[in-house]
């Protein structure tokens, strides 16, 4: 009876500091995220041609995938041009534009407040509808790195690589019309898309893409995590005929929109990888 | 002290010390029996299944906060959630739904108005102390 009630007393003793330190574990998570000191915003686009068979490859992209997207033919007169030269650089660092020849620098220009300045008077001359945003375009200006390459070679060109911390701001109008930074693109959603969206009291949203990995906020409530994988992406494009070619350069590229609906408050913040 | 009691008492003893040695071992979800679903001819997911190699697609979630797509070994696409970014989604899902489905969940909310808890509270449950992992077999039904 004795060693009953002994055993009775070590298994209350036992539940009594199981339950307590159950209690007190509480689930933690470290999250992994690699500090960024400098975000910047790298972009890097290939282009090469050949004037023999007059085609050319953008962007890891074959002359075939660029003519499916629509791109459009070369006159003449500019590959009489290009046959000139071999290799072509343009690169836009901090305040200089270079342009490069055959590794050779051909010549440099500052682009100061006053060259900025007609840049952005030549774009709102030929944008139609909209203006450049001088304040965003400087923003965007002070952490570029912009290296565009031209090589004349049979070979396919690079893969585009576009890593950008800073948000690509896209509104959306009432009317459902869609502008990136300001330009109209032309597009827009759906009147009964835009109504829904209005119905749901969708302010804003931001999405990032980083290498398949996409976060996602609408009205600043945090989204799951969805993680797009290039083989899972091929099964889905096999499935429904999509044609969606080379899909290696939008699975090394990092980009992010801050999207703003209507009279939505603006995205803050950048997409950190 | 009665004998029922003290059966009580063991019981809980028990289930406390199990639960013990499963949290030390990092509280691994616990894997229920796949389930096989057919799907038929027709159907978007039907044109996925047939375009994988495997001619089968695995979907696997695990409550502790992961929803996977996986043809044979190849992730196809991951889902991870917190309970936070899943009462976000289901809440925005609600508000996008076509028709009046936010009205009727708004009405039946109010005549049982536990029901939000009770759904919070078992997310939470399966989510941190008790995690499953519930699997579908999809094949193509020809």
């Amino acid at each position: 009876m004795k060693n009953k009630q002994n055993l009775i007393k070590i298994i209350i003793a036992l539940v009594l500091v199981l339950g307590i330190s159950l209690m007190q574990h509480t689930p933690t998570a470290v999250a992994d995220v690699p500090l960024q000191e400098d975000i910047s915003n790298v972009i890097h686009i290939d282009v090469t041609y050949d004037p023999g068979t007059k085609t050319y490859s953008a962007g890891g992209f074959s002359f075939e995938e660029l003519q499916q997207f629509g791109a459009p033919e070369i006159p003449d007169e500019i590959w009489a041009l290009l046959t000139v030269f071999n290799n072509l650089s343009i690169r836009v660092i901090g305040d200089e534009i270079q342009l490069l020849t055959d590794d050779a620098k051909l010549f440099s220009m500052a682009f100061d407040e006053n060259a900025r300045q007609f840049v952005y008077d030549m774009l709102n001359v030929y944008v139609e509808g909209g203006r450049v945003d001088r304040a965003r375009a400087e923003s965007w200006l002070e952490q570029a790195d912009f290296d565009f390459t031209l090589r004349k070679t049979k070979a396919v060109s690079e893969p585009l690589r576009i890593q950008l911390a800073t948000l690509l701001q896209v509104k959306i109008a009432e009317s459902g019309a869609i502008s990136v930074e300001g330009i109209p693109t032309g597009m827009g959603l759906t009147g009964d898309t835009a109504a829904l969206m209005e119905a749901a009291s969708i302010e804003n949203a931001k999405i990032c893409w980083s290498k398949g990995v996409v976060n996602g906020e609408v009205n600043g409530s945090l989204l799951p995590q969805i993680t797009l994988y290039e083989d899972g992406v091929i099964v889905i494009d096999r499935a429904f005929g999509l044609n969606l070619g080379d899909l290696s350069p939008i699975f090394e590229s990092s980009f992010g929109a801050g999207i703003v609906l209507g009279d939505g408050a603006p995205v803050v913040g950048e997409c950190l990888p | 002290m009665s004998r029922a009691l003290r059966v009580i008492l063991i019981t809980i003893g028990v289930i406390l010390l199990l639960y013990a040695v499963y949290t030390v071992f990092g509280r691994p979800a616990i894997p229920l029996p796949a389930i096989r679903y057919p799907v038929p001819a027709g159907q978007p997911l039907h044109d996925i299944i047939t375009a994988t190699e495997s001619n089968q697609v695995r979907v696997t979630l695990n409550t502790k906060g992961k929803l996977e797509m996986l043809s044979e070994d190849d992730e196809l696409v991951t889902l991870d959630y917190t309970p936070e970014t899943l009462a976000n989604t289901v809440d925005l899902a609600l508000r996008l739904a076509p028709g009046q489905t936010l009205t009727a969940y708004q009405e039946f909310v109010q005549r049982y108005p536990i029901y939000p808890h009770l759904a919070k509270y078992v997310n939470n449950f399966f989510y941190g102390i008790l995690p499953l992992r519930i699997s579908v077999i999809l094949t193509p039904n020809p």
